[in-house]
């Protein structure tokens, strides 16, 4: 009975499975250049930097939970009352929640790779950057040529941290009814009456996906580190 | 036309009714939090362990905890412990069950935050201290309680109050397994409204968490300021 229930599970979770990375890939995607830019005017100006706090310390004070509720019960009367202001012929709420949860990761997925980037400009040392100008680098070559690239290998464990927590929380879009992995375990346990195995296979799921993503990231970080120290030595010898 | 006016006076009225109902999610913070802190140091014992099995156990509970998701790691204990608890013979599942599934959930939730935590706060403090400590005969009680820990815990604050309010916004899948904190009672006054100021609700809600949020960090930030105030130029805890 149990060994029936396990497959029972695997059978419903496993085509959940594409909705997750879906709602992982999207919004990390879309997060990763507004992120850059952000990041870097974070590090930068002054106005840059209280605007883009504001929206990193909204998004960091409301619960992800919250912000789906919200979303949820909000946006599809507003885009409803949109419509109809508006005179469009769309139907709002044929709209599916896997928009909404996009939207939702997004916001947040944005507001952590904005910090995640702006420390990572903050590491890439002044000497190097001020080396470049005397060379004669116009500023676009030395944010495309020092800045960024170093930047980038700093924020790449960091920036592993953020898409592991982005597939965490795409597990609260079964609250908007999306039928990703944790909502089709909970039919899967409503199926067999075994939430245990159900719940027990879904974490094992979310274990090993963010253990592949842990060790891809390592795989591009050993990558940039042997290519950026082999061939330009731009940290070569500190 | 589905489309509702926001209401001013229904958000002041939400936050009344809320308010009272932080201690809930304040209950289960401090106490995961607490949990969190044991945990997270026998976490790090257990990691830097000679024992190479001992290591490697809490490294592959790090590596699951790093993979769970709040909400499914809740209904996974919310479900098994009352499995474990019939093996042994004792209880059934009740509210108070409930409440203890949740600090439970977010204690294991935390103690993996607080052994990287603690592991960091631990290779940061000089290693010369903890040797002349031996040299001059501390026991290893001696020197985890009177060179380790109080170092460890001021070094420790900053990502301590990161992980209190981490606690309390991951705190809010709770009511999932129905447990009334105030998301609990949020969704419990939205229904005997029959979904009625819902948004204004939740904009109360997200106040509340604004306001709570603010307030950890106040409180962490007075701490680490009293930790320090030893601190002062020429007297430095760093060892010369």
């Amino acid at each position: 009975m149990a060994a029936n229930a396990f497959v029972t599970t695997i059978r419903e979770i496993i085509p959940g499975l594409p909705l997750t990375l879906v709602l992982t890939a999207v919004p990390l995607v879309l997060a990763l250049v507004p992120g850059v830019l952000l990041g870097y005017l974070r590090s930068r100006g002054r106005l840059a930097y209280y605007l883009t706090g504001a929206y990193v310390t909204l998004f960091r004070s409301l619960p992800v939970v919250l912000q789906i509720l919200f979303a949820y019960s909000w946006l599809p009367s507003l885009l409803a009352g949109l419509a109809a202001a508006r005179g469009w012929t769309v139907d709002v709420f044929a709209i599916s929640p896997v928009w909404y949860a996009i939207a939702v990761l997004f916001f947040n997925t944005l507001a952590a790779l904005i910090e995640v980037y702006r420390s990572a400009f903050s590491a890439v040392p002044a000497r190097e950057v001020e080396a470049a100008r005397a060379a004669g680098f116009a500023e676009s070559r030395v944010f495309i040529q020092v800045r960024l690239p170093q930047a980038f290998m700093f924020a790449l464990p960091n920036l592993a941290s953020a898409t592991v927590n982005l597939v965490r929380m795409s597990a609260l879009a079964y609250l908007m009814t999306v039928p990703e992995m944790t909502g089709r375990a909970r039919m899967a346990a409503g199926l067999t009456f075994d939430t245990i195995t159900a719940y027990g296979v879904l974490l094992l799921a979310y274990v090993a996906l963010c253990f592949l993503i842990d060790s891809a990231y390592d795989l591009i970080y050993g990558r940039f580190m042997r290519r950026l120290h082999g061939t330009a030595g731009v940290r070569g010898l500190t | 036309m589905n489309y509702r006016t926001f209401n001013v006076n229904e958000v002041a009225s939400a936050a009344k009714d809320l308010l009272p109902h932080a201690g809930t999610s304040i209950l289960i913070l401090l106490a995961a939090l607490a949990g969190g802190i044991l945990m997270g140091l026998l976490l790090t014992f257990l990691l830097h362990a000679r024992s190479p099995v001992l290591s490697l156990i809490a490294r592959i509970y790090l590596r699951v905890l790093r993979g769970a998701p709040a909400v499914v790691l809740l209904l996974l204990v919310f479900y098994g412990l009352p499995v474990l608890f019939s093996l042994i013979g004792i209880g059934t599942l009740t509210q108070t069950n409930r409440l203890f599934a949740v600090i439970l959930t977010f204690a294991l939730m935390a103690s993996a935050q607080m052994a990287n935590v603690f592991t960091a706060a631990y290779g940061a403090i000089p290693k010369n201290q903890l040797e002349a400590a031996k040299a001059v005969g501390y026991t290893v009680r001696n020197r985890f309680f009177h060179v380790w820990l109080p170092q460890g815990l001021r070094l420790a604050l900053p990502n301590l109050a990161n992980t209190a309010t981490w606690l309390l916004k991951e705190g809010a899948v709770a009511y999932t397994i129905g447990v009334l904190d105030l998301v609990g009672h949020a969704q419990l006054r939205i229904s005997s409204q029959y979904g009625g100021g819902a948004v204004e609700t939740y904009t109360a809600l997200a106040l509340i968490f604004f306001v709570l949020i603010r307030l950890i960090e106040v409180l962490f930030h007075g701490l680490e300021r009293r930790a320090s105030v030893h601190l002062v130029k020429g007297a430095g805890s760093g060892g010369r």
